[in-house]
């Protein structure tokens, strides 16, 4: 039997954390209650988990030398049941080169976004939170960033690093930061001075304590929405690099490249367009209308 | 604005800078011999250090309107771009214009028919318009418009007849784009006090809208308009290339891929000008728009 001092810091805690789980996790299904019932959201949902799973099922479902194979007597076959979407000007099957296609163009889009959530949210979080020279110095060099227009500067990337999927995704993450760090630095700036970040300071949190554990969580509902609708337009950004011929190397297939390469033979062969072209509009729309979802789900006043 | 522009150039300057490989190699090809190489990198000027190069850049380019030679075609950046200007400005304007013109009156009907039939499938397709990359649309008119039915031409910029299909392929996602920032913006407004006044008073329901309303609703849109226009310009760049249109945006391309760096360089730094300009205007307009605004500024208040 312990003194009364020596128990009662602990059971605060413990009582203190069996509340925060608790109002965590209620949150969490309270968001997706409300999302559940977006028909929409939950339709965008469901076909980019489906596209998840087939891009990693990939290998399972066709081998890789099936997509790069060349077969002259194919080409231009238009589909039938042996090529479900096809083949393309070499007589490779389109529909495994779709299916290839798919892992590329969804890692860059996850990836990418991934990348920007993460360093913009610090960066954001930081110069929202410190203020002051550093906000002036960061906020001004993004500017900078901001002035050129976004595939410009990716292709300019590009070209001074390489092609490959690795320099494509540091290329898209660097147009896309600026813009994301903005709306991270909005959203702490509302909470820097509320009264628990002034509390948690009081107590002698540090910094990146207060940061990570206070300003960030608080700020999450317009972080997740705009991470959903970055992997929209960074699909779109990567198919736009590839279209101009900057993306990956062939005979690798990606989305872009494959609209690209319809290009040639547009007029005899439309389904080399049709089948990409449908598959890059479908990812971004679902992640589009996800997102949408997400943001009336995550802070209901803004649905009218 | 200036001091944005400066950084641009030097942002640029820097990162085409790493490309591998020197101008000379670049401009005389595999076969050259390599003291003519060196010559010419001495001529150039590459030998300097980077910092110097950049400012005599710099200095070249505001003193004397000389942003270099181009590689490929020898001929002075300046003027090429200077040529190519008004293809690019005619293809944005065109399709800004297109976008208005159906973007701002679809936003304002279906938010004011919310939920309605007409609403339900503008936004829809207003969504569909914004998820797909703007060469698709191009291609989609290009395959039916010209190849199929050759009602305009596929490539080129000889009549008027060429700019048709590039206006509609870039104006449909950026009008998109507006119609659901009009709608959300018409949205909040239309439940405003003064809107709801304005009708208690006996306004009938068009001058509630349209004079009340909408005239409020347009800030953001007019904001999410300029600030977008860099997707814009990034559209034009796909869309140039497609229809093999003589614009900037097809000349950066090609200069990227033949690592033409003065074109390069030149190109998106007279970007970034445009852009900034444009922004400007937007802020501009607003004193316009809003008379609150210019009130605070009239007043000798600093920015």
């Amino acid at each position: 039997m312990s003194t009364k001092y020596d128990d009662s810091p602990l059971m605060n805690l413990t009582e203190k954390k069996v509340e925060v789980n608790f109002k965590k996790e209620s949150q969490i299904k309270e968001v997706w209650r409300r999302l559940k019932k977006d028909k929409l959201a939950m339709f965008g949902l469901s076909v980019i988990v489906l596209m998840i799973v087939i891009a990693l099922c990939a290998p399972l479902i066709r081998p890789y030398s099936a997509a790069i194979k060349m077969n002259m007597r194919l080409k231009l076959a238009l589909p039938s049941a042996a090529h479900w979407f096809g083949c393309d000007g070499y007589g490779r099957d389109l529909f495994t080169r779709c299916l290839y296609g798919s892992r590329v163009s969804l890692t860059i889009g996850f990836a990418t976004a991934f990348a920007t959530l993460v360093i913009g949210s610090m960066l954001g979080a930081l110069v929202g939170y410190v203020g002051g020279v550093l906000d002036d110095v960061v906020m001004r060099a993004l500017d900078i960033f901001s002035a050129i227009p976004s595939t410009l500067f990716a292709m300019a990337v590009v070209a001074a690093m390489g092609s490959g999927i690795f320099n494509i995704c540091v290329a898209i993450s660097l147009t896309n930061i600026p813009g994301f760090v903005r709306i991270v630095r909005s959203a702490v700036l509302g909470i820097a001075d509320q009264e628990y970040i002034e509390a948690a300071r009081a107590g002698g949190s540090p910094t990146l304590h207060i940061l990570l554990r206070h300003v960030l969580p608080n700020a999450i509902g317009p972080l997740i929405v705009q991470t959903t609708a970055n992997v929209s337009s960074m699909i779109l950004s990567a198919a736009t690099l590839s279209f101009l011929g900057l993306g990956i190397d062939p005979p690798q297939p990606e989305w872009g490249a494959l609209v690209s390469e319809a290009q040639e033979f547009l007029r005899r062969s439309p389904h080399l367009l049709i089948f990409p072209g449908i598959l890059i509009c479908v990812a971004s729309f679902s992640m589009s209308v996800l997102g949408d979802g997400l943001r009336d789900a995550l802070d209901p006043r803004l649905k009218s | 604005m200036i001091p944005i522009v400066v950084g641009v150039s030097f942002l640029i300057f820097t990162i085409l800078n790493l490309i591998p490989g020197d101008p000379a190699s670049n401009i005389l090809g595999i076969g050259a011999v390599q003291a003519d190489i060196d010559a010419l990198n001495e001529e150039l000027g590459y030998n300097l250090p980077f910092l110097q190069r950049y400012f005599n850049y710099m200095y070249n380019a505001v003193v004397h309107f000389d942003l270099g030679v181009s590689y490929s075609t020898k001929k002075p950046v300046f003027d090429e771009i200077l040529g190519r200007l008004p293809v690019s400005l005619k293809v944005a304007f065109n399709a800004i214009l297109f976008s208005l013109v159906f973007g701002i009156p679809l936003g304002v009907l279906s938010a004011v028919k919310q939920n309605s039939l007409v609403d339900r499938l503008s936004t829809g397709i207003a969504l569909l318009l914004a998820s797909q990359p703007g060469f698709l649309i191009g291609m989609i008119l290009m395959l039916i418009f010209s190849l199929r039915l050759r009602w305009f031409p596929a490539t080129g910029a000889a009549t008027w007849k060429s700019y048709v299909m590039p206006m509609i392929a870039l104006g449909l996602p950026y009008g998109g784009r507006q119609l659901r920032f009009t709608r959300s913006s018409m949205l909040e407004t239309i439940r405003q006090d003064y809107v709801r006044t304005a009708r208690a008073k006996g306004a009938n329901e068009h001058i509630a809208i349209w004079r009340h309303a909408m005239k409020n609703a347009l800030m953001p849109v007019i904001t999410v308009a300029g600030t977008s226009f860099g997707i814009l310009i990034g559209g034009a760049i796909a869309t140039e290339t497609l229809f093999g249109l003589p614009g900037l945006g097809s000349f950066i391309v090609a200069g990227i891929k033949q690592k033409d760096i003065p074109v390069v360089t030149g190109g998106i730094i007279i970007f970034a000008l445009i852009f900034s300009f444009v922004i400007l205007a937007v802020d501009l307009s607003y004193a316009f728009i809003d008379p609150r605004i210019k009130a605070k500024y009239a007043g000798g208040g600093k920015r």
